[in-house]
């Protein structure tokens, strides 16, 4: 081989060679440098375990595996039928009416809806007034959750899942707040 | 070839030196720099705060930076996002009581802030704005306001009229010396406005109303909340015509409104319409 080309040859060989380190180095500082935890993180926080209880028997991701709408912060903006305000009149004006509880503390509802509206995925997390987990009673929780998951006040996306998440916060058995 | 071999060996070495494996520093105060380091570097590289916030990812690489230095407030904040975000409070508070441990003076008026915003925790929200008159010399601004105006809002959310009259006084006659009071909130004017009508003084409420009108123009709250002290003082032709104005600004997107919560007060065009139709049944 003519000793041009050896040079060439070399030359090109070596450019392709630093920009492959380049170009590795780069992606090991930007992206590679710290590895998952996929045993204490295998998913994005929040995400809803397919596992856990539905509300409705009809109840079907419409994309499983990927990230629901409002996964980042909640739908409320667009999951309600009617609105938050109407909503939350809602579901005070049935709770003092139907519950005669004295508990203090926050209930957590987090769910998804299909689709087709359907709730499902729920998890429910019951706190005390300073946020930690402590169970409350057992049948001013189901009367709650029975009511706020009822399909008639939540509205699915077309061709996505949505997630939503409630908390509803009670003094001496009377609702305080719920939000988002 | 012989010098080809040579090259290769080279580049290898090269390689090997720049693979050099980190390593954990022994003292503290070099972990704690470490530590910082990291978190700066990454976070303006993925923005722990953006789309990232949440991530396997930027959460593992939280616990990392953590690990080197566990009192790294500015990481355990940003590691209490996400579960803040998605409705977790039990979760998020543990990790941002201990940003307020090491580091009160930044994080307890954030607190304050976030148990207002997210949670409606008002007696929680003042008690962290009034710890944060006592750490800080200066009056602290979480999320942009200062905390007179953050209790403000909270002394409203617990009926508090009168005292929550006196912070927004508080508020927006220092904001006003300091910079004009073309500069003070809408939500300030708007939120008195509303404490003063629900004490039943509407001529207070409305010229709180009209000052916004005159400075912004455009709040389809001001104009409803004017309609409504109207109405109570046998003014229904002008409350109709404020009420065909907070329809527009409604419908213009001017209006009270946050990405993550419903906003205290907010307002929908279902409101201003049953509004409109009591007037003249």
């Amino acid at each position: 081989m003519k000793k041009w080309l050896k040079i060439l040859l070399l030359i090109f060989g070596g450019l392709v060679l630093l920009i492959l380190c380049l170009a590795g180095y780069g992606y090991y500082n930007y992206w590679a440098k710290y590895p998952v935890d996929k045993q204490k993180y295998p998913h994005e926080i929040g995400c809803l375990d397919p596992s856990n209880p539905d509300m409705n028997d009809e109840f079907q991701r419409c994309e499983p595996g990927k990230k629901p709408a409002g996964y980042y912060h909640s739908a409320f903006k667009y999951a309600y039928k009617n609105n938050p305000t109407k909503f939350k009149r809602s579901v005070i004006s049935f709770f003092n009416k139907e519950g005669n509880y004295i508990d203090s503390g926050v209930l957590g509802i987090r769910f998804l809806i299909d689709c087709n509206g359907n709730i499902g995925d729920y998890e429910i997390n019951e706190m005390d007034v300073n946020y930690d987990l402590k169970a409350l009673n057992r049948n001013m929780v189901d009367l709650l959750l029975k009511f706020c998951l009822d399909k008639k006040h939540w509205k699915g996306i077309k061709d996505r899942d949505t997630y939503m998440y409630l908390i509803i916060r009670l003094e001496h058995g009377k609702i305080l707040e719920i939000l988002p | 070839m012989e010098k080809f071999l040579k090259y290769c060996l080279s580049v290898f070495f090269v390689l090997i030196s720049c693979c050099k494996k980190s390593t954990v520093p022994d003292s503290l105060a070099e972990r704690q720099e470490l530590s910082r380091a990291i978190y700066d570097k990454e976070n303006k590289k993925h923005g722990f705060d953006f789309l990232y916030q949440g991530t396997p990812k930027g959460m593992t690489l939280l616990d990392q930076i953590l690990k080197l230095d566990s009192t790294n407030a500015e990481a355990l904040r940003a590691i209490s996002v996400p579960y803040l975000k998605r409705g977790l409070p039990h979760k998020w508070k543990p990790l941002f009581d201990s940003a307020v441990k090491y580091d009160p003076k930044t994080w307890q008026p954030w607190r304050g802030y976030l148990y207002l915003r997210f949670y409606r925790d008002y007696k929680k929200a003042i008690a962290d704005f009034n710890a944060s008159d006592t750490l800080t010399s200066y009056i602290d601004y979480p999320q942009g306001h200062s905390v007179d105006y953050w209790r403000g809002i909270a002394y409203l959310g617990l009926k508090d009229y009168k005292n929550s009259i006196a912070y927004f006084d508080k508020h927006i006659k220092k904001e006003t010396e300091d910079t004009g009071e073309d500069w003070v909130e809408l939500e300030a004017f708007l939120y008195r406005g509303i404490a003063e009508y629900e004490l039943g003084n509407h001529q207070k409420a409305i010229a709180d109303f009209k000052k916004i009108k005159t400075l912004f123009s455009y709040s389809a709250e001001a104009k409803y909340y004017w309609a409504q002290c109207l109405i109570v003082l046998n003014k229904k032709s002008e409350a109709l015509s404020l009420l065909g104005e907070a329809e527009t600004d409604y419908k213009n997107q001017l209006r009270l409104s946050h990405d993550y919560v419903e906003m205290p007060y907010q307002i929908y065009l279902s409101d201003i319409e049953a509004l409109k139709s009591s007037l003249f049944p």
